[in-house]
């Protein structure tokens, strides 16, 4: 809502003072209007250029809500009508009579819409029917009676029911279960329920339905199986209770205020209540609500990244709304210096191109809505393939089923037309102050502004001196509000000054490349210095502006030495006088305007880069999992999340070469994830395994000891185990990202463990830390992880299965390790194929900028065409010419993205992880890319080209438009 | 977007010479310097009509650019009506520009967008004057100069001829102190050529001083004072201007 404030606002101010200037000065608008529509088809492309401004804005915002929205609703979805829960520390039990005591309290009796007493546990499925198991189940046990206050379930069929009829010995099960371990109605379950001294409890139980994800069906982190509280007592073998849900009036924003007025009217019944134990009391639902808006799930650690780069995407459209503006201020130099001549000031006529870009600048605002809903779509549909799916086994990591939606909110669409139609003029006006600045005789004459002209004038030294001055002050005082990547702006605008003053004393091609390579080096100094002394955060944003800079440098760099590809071209026209003269036109243009060529190929760059990042990111994920594979000292994992111990027959254990058992608990509920350690965070309901570090586990772990992830702090992986080790303080978390803080809630309250890294094992998900660190979880359910390494000759699938047959009834995991780590790769692709999908959108915003001044250019030298056709050209050489001109700056943007990409990859990857794997790109993925490029490049010029070469020189020649 | 800014000097008697420069110089510089204008002395009398001619490259455009303050000098002094050009911001110059001068080109330079009678209005418009009577007043100019059926057609739909004579019509519409025509036949055949030169002395007649740069003698012939430039210098030696305007 601020970004809307902030950008309408700028909307409303900027096109109020043009609509000011247009009353108060009719012949700009008048002139501005007739521009725009005096070549449709120019003026459409123009605008197609510009609708990347706000289509960007939309998809970026789009993906937000989408992710926000989807998230949202998952939390809603999940606790159903239950709002605050009741609980006894450590999961305890309790009496079941204050559940009543609260129904009966009159304060609650008037305010909430339902109490129920509940357990809710954690334990195993099998199927013995089907002969498959889950080990990971939560198990609910809800009180008919008191149910329809929080909704009837629903089965797939569509039927619904309270459970009333369910007899003792019947359960539900959630679809996503029933889809896991493929159960139908009638079958027989075996559920063990986990014990804190890991001895499970085990009962037999019917499937009597199986329910839809909505209302009570999607209660709680799935999969789960539900159950009425006589059946639970059968089970567990108690009639107390763990939790009290309590459902408040009201649907969405409202129920969750409904419910926080509730709070002390509960507290005050608890206390009230007689012989009640210490219980507490949350407001679950608001909890993860909250943490779901605020985007703290860990599931989307990533995004911060993601979203930086979408940045880059955007930053890239502005860059070619400068140039493309740029071109067509260029290709009226003429007539707007015949305006100036007749007595329009230079602000004046900066108001006049402003006028139409604005005209543009609205139009391709709004009309980019489209595209960018396209995009959207494209890009939330990926999402919901690369998560798995809105269906039942979808969800990723989550633990709940995640109703993925594209949420187009109206808010969104204002903001990208507002910010797309402000920040586009912002470009225009920028573009047009830079090209207004003309020697007006030579200007008409259609001649390159004297290099005389410019240097003495006051405002080029002011200019000069303000920018020498600002970028001093960046780099010397970076401190609030100016944040410290500004270092990074700071030096590369004392380099830029520093190019501008040796104008005229250096050659321009020495200077340039000078100033390019300084500039580029100094964006890759600043990132690397960043990511070795900050937080994840601050490189993040060091990320953003290194990624640009550096293009942009390595850009000048490039163009300026173009002269370098013409002395080739020039060797080849020893064959060819033909082939010489094509490509001398083709390079004459790159090299006589660098900066306008520097900013395509620029363009191309930055995005490049920033699939070349993700490719290298993908690469070195591939390679950790092969190192892994490689290394791996075991084939197979068996988890038995409600059994201490691993009990396997005889001719069984025989084919086990060795194997290694790790106490593991199952924690489930409330997390918070603090990243950077210190930042504010939210309450969210979440599962975990927790491994305790065993002498056996340090002295042999099941990945060896390199880590992939480790704080800086810890100057060696050897000093980060010790830490985990002795320090109950720090563990190890599987889903490191950096400096990142957890707390759970323990028997005794909160539990707060600082992150030390990770050790790359997709084989222990979870937290692995001493039993010191584990302690205050002692009352969890107990149960193991055994990894075992076959016998050489025994084939780890088979032996795999025939594992799981044995262990069926105790709803034990087994899985071949080689599995495990190609499901950890898909999902990982999956992953980060909706960032690359971004990315690959923002690369046609590359070859449409190329496209678009490749129409530009023949429009601009239509007379330069009509001269060369004169003197003999022919049709095919034009054509060449300008495809070559487009294919020679794609090849300089892919040399400058690749460059840029792998330098700051590099970069990046050495500074978040501690990863041992070769630095490596995919080149057959990359390769598919830029092949991709260069095809639709060339497709993308062959048109104008040709309408080039058709035009007849006469037609061209001619002087008057 | 005028620069309101009125300097004093422009209240001098109408005796003076309108335009005075002194040794002018101009230098281009791209890779290696030229001296485009090598200390030239010249001055413009009012309501006299001078042409500047020479052979390529001899510096006449410059010279008339430079008078105009369409470009910068790099030595010397231009007055005009005792403004010395070289002191205005560029936004003075740009208004002075707008009040006191007009220009014809050789490509005419209208604005394809714009009609004969938008482009005539242009310089009205630039002076702040409301449109209905900046358009009666382009009206009024181009009905002189035998337009007025042609006054709704774009530059696109006009002959050679036809756009120069509106092109002239743009520079004289606000009544300016001098006008500039840079090779203002140059584009034209002989019959649009007559038109558009009778046209000029005409208007130097009735008391428009003016200074055209031209290479056709025949053209140069019509003004009542040549000016002969060849390397940047003016040949002969320095004419005083003559001064035909009537003096009340």
């Amino acid at each position: 809502m601020k970004g809307l404030l902030l950008f309408g606002g700028l909307f409303v101010v900027a096109y109020l003072a043009l609509l000011i200037v247009a009353i108060r000065r009719p012949l700009f608008a008048r002139i501005a209007i007739r521009e725009a529509t005096r070549r449709p088809w120019q003026s459409a492309l123009v605008v197609a250029g510009l609708m990347i401004g706000s289509g960007a804005i939309l998809v970026s915002e789009v993906m937000q809500n989408s992710a926000d929205d989807s998230l949202t609703a998952g939390a809603f979805q999940s606790w159903g009508r239950v709002d605050l829960t009741v609980s006894a520390p450590g999961n305890g039990y309790f009496d079941p009579s204050i559940a009543q005591t609260l129904a009966n309290d009159p304060k609650l009796r008037y305010s909430a819409t339902g109490v129920q007493a509940g357990v809710e546990l954690v334990g195993s499925v099998a199927d013995l029917d089907r002969g498959t198991s889950n080990a990971f189940v939560r198990v609910i046990g809800f009180d008919p009676a008191t149910q329809p206050a929080f909704g009837s379930f629903r089965f797939v069929d569509g039927a619904e029911t309270a459970g009333e009829k369910l007899q003792v010995g019947q359960v539900f099960i959630g679809q996503s279960l029933a889809t896991s371990i493929g159960a139908k109605v009638g079958d027989h379950l075996r559920v063990s329920i986990g014990q804190s001294n890991g001895d499970a409890k085990n009962g037999d139980l019917t499937v009597a339905g199986i329910l839809a994800p909505v209302g009570p069906g999607a209660y709680g982190l799935r999969p789960a199986v539900f159950a009425p509280l006589p059946t639970m007592d059968g089970l567990v073998g108690t009639q107390q209770i763990n939790i009290i849900r309590i459902a408040a009036p009201g649907n969405g924003q409202a129920e969750l205020d409904a419910a926080h007025r509730l709070v002390p009217f509960v507290a005050e019944a608890l206390r009230t209540a007689p012989q009640t134990p210490p219980l507490q009391l949350r407001e679950a639902k608001a909890d993860d609500v909250t943490a779901a808006r605020q985007q703290q799930d860990p599931g989307n650690a990533t995004g911060g990244f993601t979203g930086i780069l979408s940045l880059i995407v955007i930053l890239a459209g502005l860059v070619l709304v400068v140039n493309l503006m740029t071109t067509l201020v260029e290709e009226r130099r003429p007539r707007l210096a015949v305006l100036r001549a007749l007595g329009l000031s230079r602000l004046g006529l900066i108001a006049v191109l402003s006028t139409e870009g604005a005209l543009y600048s609205l139009v391709a605002a709004a009309l980019g809505i489209v595209p960018g809903l396209l995009v959207s779509w494209v890009l939330v549909a990926s999402t919901v393939r690369g998560t798995g799916g809105v269906g039942p086994g979808g969800g990723i990591s989550l633990g709940r089923d995640l109703p993925i939606q594209l949420s187009v909110r109206p808010s969104a669409v204002a903001l990208a037309i507002a910010a797309g139609a402000a920040v586009t003029l912002a470009a225009v006006v920028l573009a047009a102050a830079l090209r207004s600045d003309m020697t007006i005789a030579a200007a008409i004459r259609d001649l390159p502004d004297p290099t005389s002209f410019k240097r003495d004038s006051l405002s080029s030294r002011l200019r000069y001196y303000g920018l020498a001055i600002a970028s001093l002050i960046a780099l010397v005082l970076p401190s609030p509000p100016f944040p410290e990547p500004l270092r990074l702006l700071g030096g590369a605008g004392l380099i830029t000054f520093a190019a501008l003053s040796m104008r005229g004393r250096v050659p321009d091609r020495a200077r340039l490349t000078v100033a390019g390579l300084a500039v580029a080096a100094w964006a890759l100094t600043s990132l690397a210095v960043a990511f070795s002394s900050s937080t994840s955060q601050s490189g993040g944003v060091d990320l953003f502006l290194a990624i640009p800079v550096m293009a942009l440098g390595l850009s000048l760099a490039v163009v300026s030495n173009v002269r370098v590809f013409e002395r080739a071209a020039s060797a080849v026209g020893d064959a060819s006088g033909r082939l010489r003269a094509t490509l001398r036109l083709a390079l004459a243009y790159l090299v006589r305007r660098p900066l306008r060529a520097s900013l395509t190929v620029g363009t191309l760059g930055m995005v490049l880069s920033v699939i070349v990042i993700y490719n290298i990111l993908i690469a070195d994920f591939a390679n950790q999992a092969h190192q892994s594979d490689v290394r791996a000292p075991y084939d197979i994992s068996v988890f038995m999340p409600t059994h201490r111990a691993m009990v396997l027959p005889p001719a069984l254990q025989a084919q086990l070469a060795t194997s290694l058992s790790i106490p593991t608990r199952s924690y489930l509920g409330p997390v918070q994830v603090s990243s950077p350690v210190g930042t504010p965070a939210l309450w969210h309901q979440e599962r975990l395994s927790l491994y305790e570090l065993t002498p056996e586990l340090v002295s042999n772990p099941p990945m060896g000891s390199d880590m992939t992830n480790r704080l800086p702090q810890f100057p060696d992986d050897a000093a980060a185990w010790r830490s985990v080790q002795n320090d109950p303080g720090w563990v190890f978390w599987t889903r490191f990202n950096t400096d990142v803080q957890l707390t759970f809630v323990g028997s005794d309250g909160s539990v707060t463990r600082n992150v030390a890294g990770d050790f790359g094992d997709p084989i222990l998900d979870g937290v692995v830390g001493s039993p010191q660190a584990l302690a205050p979880f002692g009352n969890l359910p107990l149960g193991t992880t055994v990894l075992i390494k076959a016998k050489p000759g025994v084939d780890p699938h088979v032996l795999a299965a025939q594992i799981r047959t044995a262990l069926l009834p105790d709803g034990a995991e087994v899985t071949a390790i080689a599995d495990l780590l190609r499901q950890r790769n898909v999902g990982f692709e999956l992953f980060a194929s909706v960032p690359i999908l971004f990315m690959r959108m923002g690369m046609v915003i590359g070859i449409l900028s190329l496209a678009i001044l490749a129409f530009r250019a023949v429009v601009q030298r239509r007379r330069a065409i009509g001269v060369l056709r004169a003197l003999g050209y022919r049709r095919i050489e034009v054509v060449a010419g300008i495809m070559t001109e487009a294919t020679l700056t794609t090849t300089f943007g892919v040399l400058v993205g690749t460059v840029t990409g792998i330098a700051t990859g590099y970069v990046y990857l050495n500074g978040t992880t501690t990863s041992t794997s070769p630095f490596g790109l995919d080149l057959s993925s990359l390769g598919i890319t830029l092949a991709l490029i260069y095809a639709a490049v060339l497709l993308a010029t062959f048109g104008p080209a040709l309408a080039a070469a058709r035009t007849p020189p006469a037609q061209a020649l001619r002087l008057q438009e | 977007m005028i620069e309101t800014e009125e300097p004093e000097v422009l209240k001098a008697s109408p005796d003076q010479a309108i335009v005075t420069a002194r040794r002018v110089r101009k230098v281009y510089r791209s890779g290696t310097e030229v001296e485009a204008l090598r200390g030239v002395d010249f001055e413009v009398g009012r309501g006299e009509m001078v042409a500047v001619v020479g052979p390529s490259g001899s510096g006449k455009t410059t010279l008339l650019n430079c008078l105009s303050g369409l470009e910068r000098i790099d030595g010397g002094q231009i007055l005009v009506d005792g403004s010395d050009l070289e002191s205005l911001s560029d936004n003075a110059r740009t208004g002075y520009r707008a009040r006191h001068m007009g220009f014809v080109f050789q490509a005419f330079n209208l604005l394809p967008v714009l009609t004969a009678v938008e482009n005539v209005e242009i310089p009205l418009l630039l002076l702040g004057q409301r449109p209905r009577p900046a358009r009666e007043q382009a009206m009024a100019m181009l009905e002189t100069l035998g337009l007025a059926d042609r006054a709704k057609h774009r530059p696109d739909m006009l002959s050679g001829g036809e756009q120069q004579r509106v092109a002239v019509a743009r520079a004289l519409v606000h009544q300016p102190a001098i006008v500039w025509a840079d090779e203002p036949t140059g584009n034209l055949d002989t019959e649009g050529t007559e038109v558009v030169v009778e046209l000029l002395v005409r208007l130097n007649k009735e008391g428009q001083t003016m200074v055209l740069v031209t290479h056709n003698p025949a053209v140069a012939g019509r003004a009542q004072r040549t000016v002969r430039m060849r390397d940047g210098r003016i040949e002969g030696p320095p004419q005083p201007a003559r001064s035909t305007a009537p003096t009340s």
